[in-house]
């Protein structure tokens, strides 16, 4: 329907100095369940909203833990994510084998986007169809990094990426300035308040919604379903309750297969 | 080269080198299959001018086997792979416990390294290792272990229960059937029923179950007794099984004992004592002589 | 391939002691070719990276190469927003994994190392050879040194330990070796890290010594 003379593959840039086959990539991210992460200077909270494939099937997990001190959550394809995820795994038991020590959120985040970027310069391959939040706590802090399609990697205070993530990101933005000194509770009622911002119609559940946290003395680790349930009836209020914010994407249904 | 004298060469004893070139360089680093380190950290680690992709250690022996005599040059040495480092460990099955412990010393010859080196690793709530042998080899065993352990896990969303680990551990060291690594592995843990066992292996994997299993240097003095105090074993009317208490109080004494008789076991001892409520580390002082 | 199946160039003895807040490694400048005092100026107590002594014996040459894994390894270390490079217990870690591998390709490096440094308050001292075999002490010596100069730095070493004393610790140690070790020279570098400080190698300076016959202690 975007059709273009210029983009049938990866390597060949539009007139206008476009590499189409990056953005329609970067489309299969819009197009994924959102997630946001957010950090103070002790911990790192990630959050997701789970979508059910199919009627009869449960909710597809988007969040994952790499390493003792880093976990990521996941907006497009899955498939592509299990391998990158993979692959981080890997480097950080490698870099544990090597140097005994964890592996620096900073340093994994770069070889990830090298690992993207190569795979936009080579005719013959495609572009990760899968947008990162990346959440640790090394020797240098807490970090949240978000990874793209393109190759291209953003440390943040917060982030949202996914379908509907602009009404996150605006609650996220209205709100960052306090984050740096925030408790973990408030971090995490945050996260929740943002994540119920891109659910839209549908209201937020221990069953639908998914949270990770990372830190200084705390293992990556998902909160439990309980704790999500009872958190949710804290907020009280079922639908999102600030709906001003502009949405920016298409809405993800529910027969899509990314995450 | 024919097959018997590369057997023979991987003997932790042998004393001279006749060294074919290129038929080693496969067995760099962990040797983890598709698991193991890859990627820009293995390319870090094969500090080497050529890469550590490995033909099979057959089909290159007969590629270019040029053999190097060592023995001239202003310094006449004969480089050995394999060095003992001594040390015991050892560990013991009780009803619903286990203990694993290993002294700390480490030791080359007749000049002690250190006296801080524990031998005892901690796997998860229900099992740890203990090693003795050559550390540089049971350091990287462990490493590799841990490794797998970790896949695992992340994979299969649970610890690796004590029965699986004595598998892998098995399997890793046959992957090295003809370059051995050269430690005495013992795992100490709970089974899936909650009962002490503790696996005993020889460096290329051969691996049994029992309740009482003794490596490295201090084997010969320890084994027996502790068949007779521990299993009671040739007793022709059997005392009560001991209890947790008695079984730590045994692990003390015999390694007050063997610290008396072997130059390698000595200076202190780390026990990992394993129950329903998890891993509890103790130590205690041996002497330093 | 022609690997070191025996060093050529050799170094003695390193010794490393730490002090109070921080380490020290000492080495003299001898290049032995067998029983020939062939290069006096060879420095053995070397940096790596901003944090790190490292010290080492055996073959010079792969002694060098060593240096080199290393510097190519803090070049590496270039990412997003700079993480703080390699501690010196992480570069002890690499370096083992490294004289490991390269023992089981029956290529090794065939040195004794002294790693030193300190960082966040880490106040670290290792030892790696050319097996693999590595661990952490309060002192640690290679060659001769093990067997001369190690009890002398273990009977030395206190928690409090000042520099100053570190110091004379270690010339003293070296003395013992220069008198007994035949393949020696009189002529030593002491390298020091603090976290304050950073590294500091001093240029190689002589010993005292006295050969009175008779009046020797050592």
């Amino acid at each position: 329907m975007f059709r273009t003379m210029f983009d049938s593959d990866v390597t060949t840039f539009s007139p206008m100095g476009r590499l189409h086959q990056i953005e329609y990539a970067q489309e299969a991210v819009k197009q994924g369940g959102a997630t946001l992460g957010l950090r103070s200077d002790e911990h790192v909270v990630i959050a997701g909203l789970l979508r059910q494939t199919k009627k009869l099937s449960g909710h597809q997990p988007k969040l994952f833990v790499i390493d003792d001190h880093m976990a990521v959550s996941i907006a497009g394809l899955t498939a592509d994510a299990r391998l990158l995820i993979k692959y981080m795994r890997t480097e950080c038991l490698n870099n544990k084998y090597v140097f005994d020590s964890p592996l620096q959120v900073a340093t994994l985040v770069a070889d990830l986007a090298d690992k993207a970027q190569s795979h936009t310069q080579d005719y013959s391959s495609r572009p990760y169809g899968v947008g990162l939040l990346v959440a640790g706590y090394d020797k240098s802090g807490p970090h949240l990094f978000e990874t793209s399609p393109s190759g291209s990697a953003y440390d943040f205070r917060a982030q949202a990426i996914g379908a509907r993530s602009q009404s996150a990101r605006t609650y996220l933005e209205r709100h960052y300035e306090t984050f740096a000194d925030a408790s973990l509770e408030e971090l995490i009622t945050h996260a929740l308040t943002a994540l119920r911002e891109t659910a839209g119609d549908t209201e937020l559940t221990a069953e639908n919604a998914s949270i990770m946290i990372v830190g200084k003395d705390t293992p990556a680790h998902e909160l439990a379903a309980d704790d999500i349930a009872a958190r949710l009836a804290a907020l009280g209020g079922g639908a999102a309750a600030e709906d001003d914010a502009a949405n920016d994407d298409d809405e993800g249904t529910n027969e899509n297969p990314n995450a | 080269m024919a097959f018997p004298m590369q057997r023979e060469l991987y003997l932790p004893t042998v004393p001279t080198l006749t060294v074919s070139s290129q038929m080693h360089s496969g067995l760099s680093g962990p040797s983890l299959g598709s698991h193991g380190p890859s990627g820009p950290m293995a390319a870090r680690l094969a500090t080497g001018k050529q890469a550590p992709v490995a033909p099979s250690r057959f089909s290159a022996a007969s590629s270019s086997s040029a053999a190097v005599t060592v023995g001239s040059g202003p310094k006449t040495a004969a480089f050995s792979p394999y060095v003992l480092n001594g040390g015991t460990a050892l560990a013991l099955a009780g009803k619903d416990f286990c203990i694993v412990a290993g002294d700390t010393r480490m030791s080359a010859g007749y000049e002690i390294h250190t006296r801080n080196k524990p031998k005892t690793y901690r796997i998860n709530d229900k099992c740890s290792i203990a090693m003795a042998g050559m550390q540089a080899d049971a350091t990287n065993l462990i490493k590799m272990l841990r490794f797998r352990i970790a896949m695992y896990e992340r994979k299969m969303g649970k610890p690796m229960s004590t029965q699986s680990l004595a598998q892998l551990v098995s399997t890793t060291l046959y992957r090295r059937r003809f370059f051995p690594i050269y430690a005495f592995v013992v795992i100490g843990g709970l089974d899936e029923d909650g009962v002490g066992s503790v696996y005993g292996y020889d460096a290329v994997g051969s691996f049994e179950r029992s309740t009482c299993c003794v490596q490295g240097s201090g084997t010969s003095l320890l084994q027996p007794v502790l068949d007779n105090q521990f299993d009671f074993k040739n007793h022709s009317i059997k005392p009560d099984e001991l209890t947790l208490d008695e079984s730590i109080d045994l692990v003390k004494d015999v390694f007050v004992s063997a610290g008396e008789r072997d130059i390698y076991t000595g200076d202190s001892v780390e026990m990992h004592i394993i129950t329903a409520d998890g891993v509890r580390v103790e130590t205690f002082d041996l002497k330093r002589d | 391939m022609q690997r070191t199946q025996q060093p050529i160039v050799t170094g003695t003895s390193v010794l490393g002691i730490k002090f109070d807040g921080g380490v020290m490694v000492a080495a003299d400048t001898l290049g032995s070719y067998g029983s020939l005092a062939r290069f006096r100026d060879l420095r053995r107590v070397r940096q790596a990276g901003e944090y790190t002594l490292l010290g080492g014996s055996g073959d010079y040459m792969d002694f060098e190469a060593m240096l080199e894994y290393v510097d190519e390894l803090l070049l590496e270390d270039t990412t997003l927003d700079a993480p703080p490079s390699y501690t010196p217990r992480e570069l002890h870690q690499y370096l083992a994994r490294i004289y490991y591998n390269k023992r089981s390709e029956f290529d090794p490096l065939w040195n004794q190392l002294v790693v030193g440094g300190v960082r966040d308050g880490d106040v670290f001292l290792g030892y790696v050879d050319l097996q693999g075999t590595h661990y952490e002490d309060e002192t640690v010596a290679t060659g001769y040194g093990s067997y001369i100069a190690r009890p002398l730095l273990r009977e030395a070493y206190r928690d409090d330990l000042t520099e100053a004393e570190a110091r004379k610790v270690l010339e003293d140690a070296m003395r013992v070796l220069f008198y007994r070790d035949a393949r020696t020279i009189n002529r030593i570098q002491i390298g020091v890290a603090t976290e304050a400080g950073g590294i500091d190698i001093s240029e190689p300076f002589e010993l005292e010594t006295d050969w009175t016959v008779g009046i020797r202690k050592h």
